[in-house]
């Protein structure tokens, strides 16, 4: 197809070429995929801002959205983490290098970078939803745009050590004086584990981070979620500043095919990414 | 109706003017067998039959068919699928009833780049190349409530002529630059009307509308109640006859969920649209296993919430025609109107 029927088309993938496979846990049901687009055309319109997704396909198996993990500041590859579940991840997981893919995106809004610039940004994660995060904390940590942002702590909680994301990538932000990194398992390891032991929010009750000039991002499985909110609320953070991510079921996208609603909002085009109080206006049908 | 006083066709000259049309386009009238209308292709020898009523499907499958293809792959190419070069052909739809060329304006603010900036150029190409001719309703079905829901047996919503039955002859009226230029390349068939035509037209659509249901349904009321009544019980127990069979999504003109997926043979393979409904389980259903709707009673609130509710917040739009056809076939008898009515009360 030519350039231009592809965009006026959202529906037709663009080529992507798959570079690189990394395993990310001890279960092996997660992987890291790193894609580059196999025209330049294509990366320079991919766009996009950390929280936002993409729909990957396997042309023959199907396509899945998936939020991007990789950050605009990092030029060469698109990341995605996906987990092993249905017919396209399983699929994907048995894929070697070199094989071609496509992605339709980007996709759906973004965390609110206008209004978390110039605050203290506090982020709250468990389990392998952290990957939007990945791409956040890189955005901000980038020489380009740390200045931009007040003091940045990391939650980041997980059953147990061997289900870290990222472990390469969160040593070396360790090792930097700008960015707070709590790891934290969900009980007491067998492994070494220099992190805290607890679910996430008593780490989080326990490390009380202040409201003040603070937004704070929120991305994990709906236990954690729950659990999480009324600690924030403890804390004295406000309903606007409570950033969360949804999943829905998503087929197109695009807001037409009808089945990732949540009250009138659709997770695809009008989400992922809402606030508390958005979403305390919606049932809670996600 | 516009103040321009717009033509006449005599009956027994229709098929000439859909002849003249089928020499370059693809007409589609409405025709009966076995007691069901359905709109089939017009060929020589032909008459529409125009006491046919209500189809038994709705004709939004011309814009958006039941299964579609994408596009077809192979190892190293995307192509665009033969049904979109198709749709380069135009269409005539004659005799569509109003409720349903007015769900065409109601899919097109799903299809069309309105909704988020996002084009659908499978619909879109197929709709810009139809031309709707809308018959008004002489005798509205008894499970028609067009005018309780903004419509009207002759409304014009999503015509590009509208015609009204007067007996041995039509009388027609362009509403669209389409419908006006439709007109105008059949002037050999068509005579000017007299201001009694009209008068005759307008005296038709009114017994029609008088004929209907008096209006019981207050938007706001019932958008109000909706919302309000999230959890009413009241669900479970409009849900327990349902068996979550997906006809009324099927059948209804307004509603146009879908599923993506591939079919592969050999490295050659297509992506394909088909419908596909609120009402069944795995519609919403997360890889994980976790289910936002998980049973029947959430997902028929889904399906009235959608229609009364969110698209009245998010479009200022009723999505339902009140063409009744999922009043009819509704296997159990659930009715949309007995609904609306438990959400009426002040």
């Amino acid at each position: 197809m030519s350039e231009q029927a592809v965009k006026a088309n959202p529906y037709v993938p663009m080529p992507v070429t798959l570079e690189s496979v990394a395993i990310e846990n001890d279960a092996k049901d997660l992987k890291t995929f790193a894609l580059a687009f196999e025209n330049d055309e294509d990366r320079e319109q991919f766009s996009y801002l950390p929280g936002q997704f993409a729909e990957v396909s396997i042309l023959g198996v199907g396509e899945s959205p998936f939020g991007i993990a990789s950050s605009p500041t990092e030029k060469e590859h698109l990341l995605f983490t996906v987990k092993r579940a249905g017919s396209v991840t399983q699929e994907l997981h048995r894929l070697d290098t070199g094989r071609r893919l496509g992605v339709r995106g980007p996709l759906g809004n973004s965390f609110p970078w206008d209004r978390i610039a110039g605050k203290n940004i506090i982020i709250v994660s468990g389990g392998f939803a952290f990957t939007t995060l990945r791409s956040s904390i890189t955005y901000m940590l980038d020489e380009t745009n740390r200045d931009r942002f007040g003091d940045i702590t990391v939650l980041y909680g997980v059953r147990s050590p061997g289900e870290l994301l990222y472990k390469e990538t969160i040593a070396q932000w360790k090792e930097r004086s700008d960015i707070g990194i709590n790891l934290t398992v969900d009980r007491e390891p067998d492994e070494p584990w220099d992190g805290t032991v607890g679910l996430v929010p008593n780490v989080l009750r326990d490390l009380g981070p202040s409201p003040k000039g603070a937004i704070v991002l929120v991305c994990g499985p709906p236990i954690m979620i729950r659990f999480t909110i009324p600690v924030l609320k403890e804390l004295g953070f406000g309903e606007d500043d409570i950033i969360l991510s949804l999943e829905n079921r998503m087929k197109c996208g695009i807001g037409k095919c009808g089945r990732c609603n949540v009250g009138p909002k659709y997770v695809c085009v009008d989400g992922p990414v809402f606030t508390l109080a958005e979403l305390q206006q919606l049932p809670a049908e996600y | 109706m516009s103040d321009t006083v717009g033509c006449t066709i005599e009956k027994k000259l229709l098929p000439t003017l859909l002849l003249n049309e089928s020499k370059h386009s693809r007409v589609f009238i409405p025709k009966q067998s076995d007691g069901v209308t359905e709109y089939a292709v017009f060929g020589k020898g032909d008459t529409p039959d125009l006491e046919a009523g209500q189809s038994r499907l709705s004709p939004k499958s011309f814009f958006f068919p039941q299964t579609e293809t994408l596009y077809a792959f192979d190892y190293d190419t995307i192509e665009p699928s033969a049904s979109e070069e198709a749709a380069e052909a135009p269409v005539v739809l004659f005799a569509v009833r109003p409720c349903d060329s007015a769900s065409f304006e109601l899919l097109d603010q799903v299809f069309g780049p309105e909704n988020h900036g996002y084009h659908d150029p499978y619909y879109e190409k197929k709709r810009d190349n139809t031309i709707v001719v809308t018959l008004a309703c002489n005798k509205p079905g008894s499970t028609c409530f067009c005018t309780s829901v903004g419509g009207d047996p002759a409304g014009t919503r999503g015509a590009d002529v509208l015609a009204f039955d007067l007996e041995d002859r039509l009388y027609l009226e362009g509403l669209t630059t389409k419908g006006k230029e439709f007109l105008a390349r059949n002037g050999e068939v068509l005579k000017e009307a007299a201001e009694t035509d009209r008068e005759v037209a307008n005296t038709l659509a009114s017994s029609a509308r008088e004929s209907m249901p008096a209006v019981e349904y207050d938007r706001a009321t019932v958008k109000k109640n909706l919302d309000d009544q999230f959890d009413n019980p009241i669900w479970e127990k409009i849900t327990n006859t349902c068996i979550g069979c997906g006809a009324c999504t099927y059948l209804c003109p307004t509603c146009h969920c879908f599923d993506i997926c591939d079919e592969e043979r050999h490295y050659k393979g297509r992506r394909i649209r088909t419908w596909d409904s609120c009402q069944y389980a795995q519609f919403t259903k997360h890889a994980s296993g976790h289910n936002p709707r998980p049973t029947k009673t959430e997902r028929l609130r889904q399906r009235f919430m959608h229609k009364f509710s969110y698209t009245v917040e998010s479009v200022d739009e009723v999505y339902c025609v009140g063409c009744g056809r999922c009043v009819r076939y509704c296997p159990v008898n659930l009715d949309i109107r007995e609904v609306l009515r438990e959400f009426s009360s002040t």
